[in-house]
């Protein structure tokens, strides 16, 4: 009965955040078959937590915070890949949700391809705020920062973003 | 600047797995749910902890109550063989014979007790006496004890006196008597030991005679304080017997006498009621007489 209400409970958070887990991962990582993985990893990590019989108050904060360690094992791994790379594989498809125009489509690869150059620090501050959307206090707290430092992060991210992106295209 | 953030934005809301991905993710987390099932918690409880929730937070408590009975009353059985100067030994005194008292429930069964503790003391007093341990603060604490219990058995008997329960004060008297006897005639036999070796002495006439060997005596046998509190309580039981025959024979002698006095007192009511009771011959008479009265009228 107990088993019951936890499966379905955790098939809800499931539908919930998935999507958004799967965004900032996405973001985070600029590899798509890499986010799925993380996605589904960070899912079982947290039914192990709900199994160890762990009452779990805030799914959604926890599921950020276990994909957050996910990534950083990822980042470990060191394993640079150029997003021309990526775009010559079929399956690189970061953004892509056929419905916009073409024009906005290799827009929006542009983009992603200078979010994926940007160093680490840069472009999580950067995913959190506009991908995820979490306040600057959120962020703070999530990368044990200051508030300014913070900001600051995401004012150079996006300035670097633009610089880049005018001195390209 | 607003341009870009406007468009990551843009590009994050597109960024979504897709149906399949989606899917396939959620079939892979059932699979994994099947294989790894919520582990059931505190689903067999013991029937001791029937309400368990409520008695967690007393697990430490009603094990530290549980330790105390175990361990107490193992600490207590030890306790019974402990002597003076032992670890133990204030357990034994100072919680297992008061507590023993406390629940004995006649004064009979107290008193009883009480000459058992004086049985103890001596008890302790020649194993101390015969291991030759006995210090001189122990042996001090020791005699103090044997006469506060000697006094508390000499009170019972007092009060069975009072209460002219001569068979109870008696009976208690003679259980003392007992106790005490046992711990001299032991001494008595150590020094018949002692004393029983007897030597030929040839004095100046020529006469051959037996003379015991004077052996000094060790510890406290004859000299010790215990063994002079034990002769004079057993001079006490001596006067005290007599003076409880004494005031037995006078307490019959009135009982006898009560008894006399009330037979006889029964008898003479008994006469005096047959010596009033109207003969036969009256009352016919007095018929007669109240018979004529209403003829008359």
């Amino acid at each position: 009965m107990k088993t019951n209400t936890e499966n379905s409970d955790f098939l809800k958070w499931y539908d919930e955040f998935s999507d958004a887990i799967f965004k900032h991962v996405a973001f985070r990582l600029s590899d798509r078959e890499k986010a799925v993985d993380v996605t589904q990893e960070a899912f079982i990590r947290l039914w192990d937590t709900v199994t160890r019989g762990n009452r779990i108050e805030n799914p959604r904060a926890l599921l950020y915070k276990i994909a957050n360690n996910l990534i950083i094992d990822e980042y470990r791994k060191k394993k640079t890949v150029s997003l021309d790379e990526m775009r010559d594989e079929q399956d690189f498809d970061i953004g892509y949700g056929g419905r916009g125009d073409v024009e906005d489509e290799d827009d929006h690869l542009k983009l992603l391809h200078l979010i994926a150059q940007l160093p680490e620090p840069y472009r999580d501050v950067l995913t959190m705020r506009h991908v995820d959307g979490f306040s600057v206090k959120e962020i703070a707290r999530m990368v044990g920062e200051t508030e300014n430092v913070v900001s600051v992060r995401i004012h150079r991210a996006i300035q670097k973003i633009k610089d880049e992106y005018e001195k390209h295209y | 600047m607003k341009n870009i953030i406007k468009k990551i934005e843009e590009v994050s809301k597109e960024t979504c797995l897709t149906q399949d991905e989606k899917f396939a993710v959620r079939k892979n987390l059932l699979k994994y749910m099947s294989q790894n099932p919520v582990q059931e918690k505190h689903t067999i409880r013991s029937p001791w902890f029937a309400s368990s929730s409520r008695f967690r937070g007393k697990k430490v408590l009603s094990a530290v109550v549980l330790f105390g009975v175990v361990g107490g009353g193992t600490l207590s059985f030890a306790a019974e063989a402990a002597l003076p100067g032992d670890v133990l030994y204030p357990v034994k005194t100072g919680i297992n014979e008061p507590v023993h008292r406390v629940v004995l429930f006649t004064p009979q069964e107290k008193a009883d007790w009480d000459v058992r503790l004086v049985e103890r003391r001596l008890d302790e007093i020649s194993k101390l006496s015969e291991s030759n341990s006995i210090s001189p603060e122990a042996k001090a604490r020791i005699e103090n004890r044997l006469e506060i219990y000697t006094n508390r058995v000499k009170n019972n008997i007092d009060t069975f006196e009072n209460e002219e329960d001569y068979e109870k004060a008696n009976e208690v008297l003679e259980k003392l008597n007992t106790t005490l006897g046992k711990y001299h005639s032991r001494n008595e036999d150590e020094d018949d030991k002692n004393f029983g070796i007897k030597t030929e002495v040839v004095d100046n006439t020529g006469v051959t005679t037996s003379v015991p060997v004077v052996v000094p005596v060790r510890g406290i046998h004859r000299e010790g304080e215990s063994y002079e509190r034990v002769q004079k309580e057993l001079e006490y039981v001596q006067n005290k017997r007599s003076v409880l025959v004494e005031k037995r024979k006078a307490y019959m002698e009135k009982r006898r006498e009560e008894l006399e006095h009330s037979n006889k007192k029964r008898e003479e009511l008994r006469m005096q009621d047959f010596t009033n009771e109207p003969t036969l011959n009256e009352e016919l008479k007095s018929d007669k007489d109240s018979e004529n009265e209403t003829h008359s009228e």
